[in-house]
């Protein structure tokens, strides 16, 4: 699999893709997107790092606590939004939004907390997809 | 074009249930995975129509469009059947290690 | 506007993360686990007389009004389920620190039993049919994890089974999801039933309601489709066995019952000799199944098939007094079920097996063990100080009532071969000579759990009426589905 065409590929598709991985994130509130979406996309930028080179350039497997709290943080991020919206909102899961104008682009944007909760789920994915992949990635 | 989706619908389950039959695990997986996405088509059929719309946003009153809640539905569905069968896949590379058999006739023990 | 309804729900969850987020700090867990537990308690203790007094509550999710969000509903029925469940769970939890050894096996496992018990807890609290599906997953992939937890080859073997059959149930769910949405365009299960009321007769929704048998008597572990069952039951780690029998496969009967008693409710006249049947066949076949039994855990999970049967068939009788002499089946059985499991789990600890032959002269090791065993054999073959007295007399009292007299001959029947097999279990692990003797008795750790629930067991029994009462009563207002409409809909 690490043939030298395939990791010149990888140099360039994977930083895309993680890129368009937080655009899908972003959009994901009022257009096709959202943090699964975005999770998914981003492992497979380190799927593809992963095949073309291994253990080499990052060590995965030493790395397995660091995604353990990425998932579970991701899980208490999503969490507290819905705990948020009870204390604040009245209901558990309640959602808000608010606009905010920003100030050098001159533009007014929407800020929902249905976003923090994505993003929960984005780490979480992205914490489950790669420890899976180590998991299952391990040679024997 | 009516017939499309439950020609879909029943070459995932046949397929599905074709694969599950065989004896190597990771053939009962790929089933049990093409069965799980046929009941997520039967599903998202369930709100469609035949000029499938775009549901609700830049619609004149009264057009008809396709039900959106079908979909959100089996995101869900989708999600939840990735993560069990993820877990599927790593305990049969569990048994696989373990057993030294992918065999799903090897794999079974002692006792029905 | 309370948020009591909820807690259930939430308090396992955030007990779940915290374990998480805690997995190396073994203090701080020990902390969350003591005070979830006490706290899941004592909410479902008060939900369930809130419940009693005030009627039955509902709860907005996101604060979406009901037939478009997702609502949360507490009636009389959901209320006894959540007090079963947090007894159980919170004596598997105290036998899960005597039972599992290094503090890496607890790391794992607390957590997950905590999205087990907020999985569990959900499924009798939501009114939507889809949000049952996903708590239904929930509390699917925890069990998957923890059965596979130990990784024995016993368990990952019967954990591959339990998965395959978990993935087909759920594609088999959500067809029927698609069915009955296609059909009534709604899926808040108040909603449904009022959309489906006038067209009960259309034959879509005789086949959902066969779907919906399928899948949630998969879960039950209904006769043709009870094959996991010995193997899951017997291999997983005792806590999670005790769980497993106690409470997981009552909820596939919650939902039998929950959907014939309120989306279905013109159907169940049609389905009921299909009902009663297979519930005949459940028990009789599980009780054969036990009789030629040699491994402890193994004959006690071939009893739960076999007593399933027992309370499939009160719910079959679809009469108020037939309901709740299921419902109150379902408590007693729960409770004694548990603590024979914990009793085999014990004898796992001490010699590494559950083989009988392998065990005798437990009076002697343990007089205690000997006791609380006794009471437990007594509960399940219904003896009458115990509970399983008043379990089987009114099961049968409920069909006699109702003239289905053959049921009720197979019950009794069935209910010899139930005493037969558990006392003949009883005597050879506690009575009979065994010339190896384990090199210690049972750890006090171990034995708690099995004489409280022992004890309730003959709580119970002694003091059954308001416990008949409250199931009486649950089942009332399981035949008035009226109120449930009213309180889910009414609130809009």
């Amino acid at each position: 699999m690490s043939s030298i065409i395939f990791k010149s590929i990888v140099k360039v598709v994977s930083p895309i893709l993680m890129l368009f991985s937080v655009y899908l994130l972003l959009r994901g509130h009022q257009l096709p997107g959202g943090g699964f979406i975005a999770g998914l996309m981003t492992s497979a930028g380190l799927v593809l790092i992963y095949l073309a080179y291994g253990c080499e350039r990052f060590d995965w497997r030493n790395r397995s606590r660091f995604f353990y709290f990425l998932f579970s943080g991701g899980l208490a991020l999503s969490f507290l939004t819905g705990m948020a919206g009870l204390f604040v909102g009245g209901f558990f899961l309640k959602s808000g939004f608010t606009h905010m104008h920003m100030p050098l682009i001159n533009e007014d944007w929407e800020f929902a907390s249905a976003a923090i909760y994505d993003i929960g789920v984005y780490l979480v994915v992205c914490g489950v997809c790669v420890s899976l992949m180590t998991l299952l990635g391990e040679e024997k | 074009m009516k017939l499309l989706l439950p020609l879909a619908i029943g070459v995932l389950f046949g397929a599905g249930t074709y694969l599950m039959l065989q004896k190597n695990i990771l053939k009962l997986v790929l089933g049990l995975s093409l069965i799980g996405h046929g009941a997520n088509v039967i599903l998202i059929s369930s709100g469609w129509i035949g000029s499938g719309q775009v549901p609700i946003l830049g619609k004149e009153e009264g057009a008809p469009f396709v039900d959106p809640l079908p979909q959100a539905l089996i995101l869900t569905a989708i999600v939840i059947g990735f993560a069990a069968l993820a877990f599927l896949l790593v305990l049969s590379l569990r048994v696989y290690r373990d057993l030294k058999t992918a065999n799903i006739e090897e794999i079974r023990g002692q006792r029905g | 506007m309370t948020h009591l309804l909820v807690l259930p729900v939430l308090i396992p969850l955030t007990a779940a993360i915290l374990l998480l987020l805690f997995r190396f700090v073994p203090m701080a867990r020990h902390v969350v686990i003591v005070v979830a537990a006490v706290s899941v308690f004592v909410v479902d203790l008060i939900l369930l007389s809130t419940i009693q007094s005030e009627g039955i509550q509902t709860y907005r999710l996101g604060g979406w009004p009901a037939p478009f969000g997702i609502i949360l509903v507490g009636d009389l029925l959901s209320g006894i389920m959540l007090v079963l469940a947090s007894i159980i769970s919170v004596c598997a939890l105290f036998y899960s620190f005597g039972y599992l050894k290094e503090d890496g096996q607890r790391g794992v496992f607390h957590p997950i039993f905590f999205f087990l018990w907020s999985g569990t807890n959900g499924t009798f609290l939501t009114g939507d049919i889809f949000n049952l599906f996903v708590m239904f997953e929930i509390m699917l992939i925890s069990i998957y994890s923890l059965l596979t937890l130990l990784g024995d080859k016993k368990q990952v073997e019967a954990g591959l089974k339990l998965i395959s059959m978990g993935l087909l149930s759920s594609a088999l769910f959500l067809a029927a999801v698609g069915g009955i949405y296609a059909f009534a365009g709604t899926l808040n299960m108040a909603d449904l039933a009022v959309k489906i009321k006038p067209h009960a007769g259309h034959p879509l929704i005789a086949a959902v309601a066969m779907m919906f048998i399928g899948v949630f008597g998969l879960k039950a572990a209904m006769m043709p489709l009870h094959f996991w069952l010995p193997d899951v039951h017997s291999s997983a780690p005792t806590p999670i066995s005790a769980m497993l029998s106690g409470i997981l496969i009552k909820v596939g009967v919650y939902a039998i019952i929950r959907v014939f008693c309120l989306i279905f409710v013109d159907l169940q006249e049609t389905f009921q000799v299909f009902i009663l049947t297979l519930a005949c066949v459940t028990m009789f076949m599980g009780a054969m199944g036990a009789v030629a039994q040699t491994d402890l855990k193994r004959l006690l999970a071939y009893s739960s098939v076999s007593q399933i049967g027992y309370i499939l068939m009160g719910v079959g009788f679809f009469s108020v007094a037939g309901m709740g002499a299921a419902l109150f089946y379902i408590i007693s059985h729960g409770i004694i079920k548990a603590a024979l499991f914990m009793a085999a789990g014990i004898l796992k600890k001490m010699k590494g097996t559950t083989e009988m032959s392998a065990h005798g002269n437990m009076i002697k090791i343990s007089p205690m063990y000997t006791l609380f065993f006794l009471i437990a054999v007594a509960g399940l073959g219904g003896i009458p100080p115990s509970s399983g007295f008043f379990m089987k007399f009114q099961v049968i009292k409920a069909g006699l009532d109702g003239a289905f007299y053959a049921p009720v001959a197979v019950a009794l029947v069935v209910s010899l071969f139930t005493l037969f097999y558990l006392v003949q279990s009883w005597q050879k692990v506690c009575l009979l000579e065994q010339k190896e003797a384990p090199e210690s008795g049972p750890s006090i750790k171990l034995l708690i759990p099995v004489g409280v629930l022992a004890l309730l067991c003959l709580v119970l029994g002694i003091a059954a009426d308001p416990i008949i009462q409250l199931t009486t009563a649950a089942s009332q207002q399981l035949f008035t589905p009226e109120l449930y409409i009213q309180a889910v809909l009414g609130a809009m």
